[in-house]
């Protein structure tokens, strides 16, 4: 189990507002230079933006499970960025199909689409009851407002 | 009146009137679960997963996904189709980040709307009244550019003129909006996701008997070739980070997401909703992506002449099928549509209704807000008419708001406030300010060729807000760590 207070909290928010500074940079200076190198780096940039708020969600009464971390939280960023890698090293190239796709059709079709909902919807739904939501965290909660009045 | 792809033949009609009908009688039915104004302005705790699943869907997916996505598939290859393989998973992502704790909030305190909530969090009433202001602002421009292209799918449907299509349109959507509100616009719309996933399965049947799957004939095209098969399009690169993240983070920040979050009936319902969405979402972008590729394939493979008009290669792929394949795939295209539509008259209506008033000090008593938001209803279609057909220069300004600017003034007051105790009350405002004034203030400097980003300029008010909300929230301490209301507490421990 890994610790995630409200000290983590400050870091992982700072961490995306640096993320978020990044990729509109990326998107500025590759967009207006066409550099697309600094863009694939900005793209690098959203998956690891996607961790970062992926870990704090995915968290238990501040505690986040290190099967968790591995699996959805780090492997989704991973799939993300192999699909943009792949994307941008084949982009306009004429090549040989894979699977009868283009392979940055490929990259983007398995690594991006099947791997996000591999790592966030079948984890979500293999582990809802255990990691997601477990029962009795959702008794406690319910236990600890039932006996204050309804805030207006 | 357009050109008329699609003969509207008997079972075209006859699909159209018994989509209406059946709409028109769940949402009268839906007026059961909207008695009060938590049922009718946002169906609180009133739903199962698999409504909410399919709801979700339906309302995420709208006229762009099916009718403009083709034609950005169609001119430039893959690029936009970033924007929706990466939405279908991002559902259940927005699930695992905030799914509890927006559901926990209807625990605490008593939602019908999302400016509720952040009323709630930050215990203020100018975050309330600006993100009402914005949500009501942007869900009427939003719709207002969405009812030509309504128009021109009845046209094609029923060949009747634009002028008409639009008063049968949202002539049924009022019908049974007017009677339950939000409760009706989820209802119904779990029973249009439902139509459209069949358009689906008609859209993959249709696409693999004409193309049969083969994607080189576009590549060896003088047409078209390798950026129309890539995986990154013809579009620049740097839309793709546009497309890529703010669709996949930002599904969470979008209001037809959120406010289902807290219209599931238990908690245990968030998790068929959070993964059934997003497959039906997934599912539906085959449209998106099969529709566009077959115009394109139709046209390298000189089956078909050069289209200008984008919006007209879906109905160019579906002029290719026949009888009730047409009619399916086209009762498709108008549950995207009425779905996505009901789903904002109700948001602006309730953000009408409840927020604004009550933010500026006028809160309508509890048992009269109902018939205030029936009669705010009719005013917001009008306006949306109006606007849409006569707003000239202003639609296409305002029209470009829609899922960045949700995204912009959301993610900080709700998966932010939701996950950061230290998110603060001064640092919320700062950042909706901010939103709205720069989803203004962006597309009007566009429209006037004074200064344009050289990206999507929400990835500019989305990142911008977030940055705001973070350095801010450092400084300041308003409804922020210990000054959190005691009743809010234990949500953080979730």
């Amino acid at each position: 189990m890994i610790t995630i207070g409200d000290k983590a909290r400050d870091i992982l928010m700072f961490i995306a507002a640096f993320c978020w500074f990044f990729v509109i940079y990326a998107s500025w200076a590759g967009g207006a230079n066409k550099d697309h190198q600094l863009i694939y780096f900005g793209l690098l940039a959203c998956a690891a933006l996607t961790v970062v708020y992926y870990m704090m969600g995915a968290t238990s009464n501040q505690k986040l499970s290190t099967s968790v971390l591995v699996w959805p939280i780090l492997l989704n960023g991973i799939f993300q960025a192999v699909a943009f890698t792949i994307v941008y090293n084949t982009k306009g190239v004429k090549a040989d199909f894979i699977l009868g796709m283009h392979p940055g059709f490929f990259g983007a079709m398995v690594f991006f689409w099947l791997g996000n909902f591999v790592t966030s919807t079948l984890s979500y739904i293999l582990l809802f009851s255990t990691k997601v939501l477990p029962e009795d965290e959702w008794e406690s909660f319910m236990k600890e407002v039932a006996g204050q009045q309804k805030i207006h | 009146m357009d050109e008329q792809l699609i003969q509207p033949t008997p079972s075209i009609i006859g699909f159209t009137v018994f989509f209406m009908l059946i709409s028109i009688a769940i949402g009268w039915y839906a007026n059961k679960f909207a008695k009060t104004a938590e049922g009718f302005f946002g169906g609180t705790k009133m739903f199962g997963g698999l409504v909410i699943g399919l709801a979700s869907c339906a309302a995420v997916m709208s006229a762009f996904g099916f009718i403009g996505g083709p034609g950005l598939v169609y001119k430039f290859g893959f690029t936009s189709i970033w924007m929706t393989i990466a939405c279908g998973p991002g559902f259940a992502y927005g699930y695992w980040v905030i799914g509890k704790r927006m559901r926990a909030m209807a625990e605490v305190t008593d939602v019908a709307t999302l400016p509720d909530i952040a009323r709630v969090r930050f215990q203020s009433q100018t975050v309330r009244g600006i993100l009402a202001l914005g949500l009501c602002l942007a869900a009427i421009a939003y719709l207002s550019s969405q009812v030509k292209g309504g128009a021109k799918l009845m046209n094609q449907m029923l060949g009747v003129s634009e002028e008409a299509g639009v008063v049968i349109m949202f002539g049924t959507t009022l019908a049974y909006m007017l009677v339950s509100g939000m409760s009706g616009s989820i209802l119904t719309d779990a029973f249009q996701g439902a139509v459209m996933l069949c358009a689906v399965l008609g859209v993959v049947f249709a696409f693999f008997s004409m193309t049969g799957g083969d994607f080189s004939v576009i590549q060896n095209s003088p047409n078209f070739g390798p950026t129309f098969v890539d995986g990154a399009g013809a579009m620049p690169f740097q839309l793709v980070i546009a497309f890529a993240m703010i669709f996949f983070i930002g599904v969470m920040g979008q209001p037809t997401m959120l406010a289902k979050m807290y219209a599931v009936k238990s908690h245990k319902d968030l998790k068929l909703a959070g993964w059934l969405g997003g497959v039906a979402y997934g599912a539906t972008s085959l449209v998106w992506i099969l529709v566009g590729y077959g115009a394109i394939y139709l046209v390298a493979t000189a089956q078909a002449a050069p289209i200008k008009d984008l919006d007209k290669a879906a109905f160019l792929f579906v002029s290719k099928t026949g009888g009730v394949m047409q009619a399916l795939i086209m009762a498709g295209l108008l549950a995207a549509i009425v779905s996505t539509a009901s789903f904002f008259i109700s948001l602006a209506s309730g953000a009408l209704t409840r927020d604004l008033a009550g933010a500026m000090g006028h809160e309508i008593a509890h048992d009269r807000q109902i018939i205030v938001g029936r009669y705010l209803q009719v005013v917001v279609i009008i306006l949306c008419i109006g606007f849409g057909y006569w707003g000239g220069r202003a639609v296409a300004i305002l029209g470009t708001l829609g899922w960045g600017f949700f995204a912009s003034v959301t993610l900080p007051t709700f998966t932010m406030g939701l996950l950061w105790r230290r998110c603060s009350r001064e640092a919320i405002i700062a950042a909706l300010a901010f939103a709205v004034v720069a989803n203004i203030a962006c597309p009007i400097l566009e429209n006037f060729k004074i200064w344009r980003f050289p990206f999507p300029y929400y990835v500019f008010t989305i990142g911008g807000s977030i940055i705001i909300t973070t350095v801010v929230s450092f400084f300041t301490s308003g409804a922020a760590g210990e000054n959190m209301p005691n009743e809010l507490k234990p949500i953080f421990k979730l």
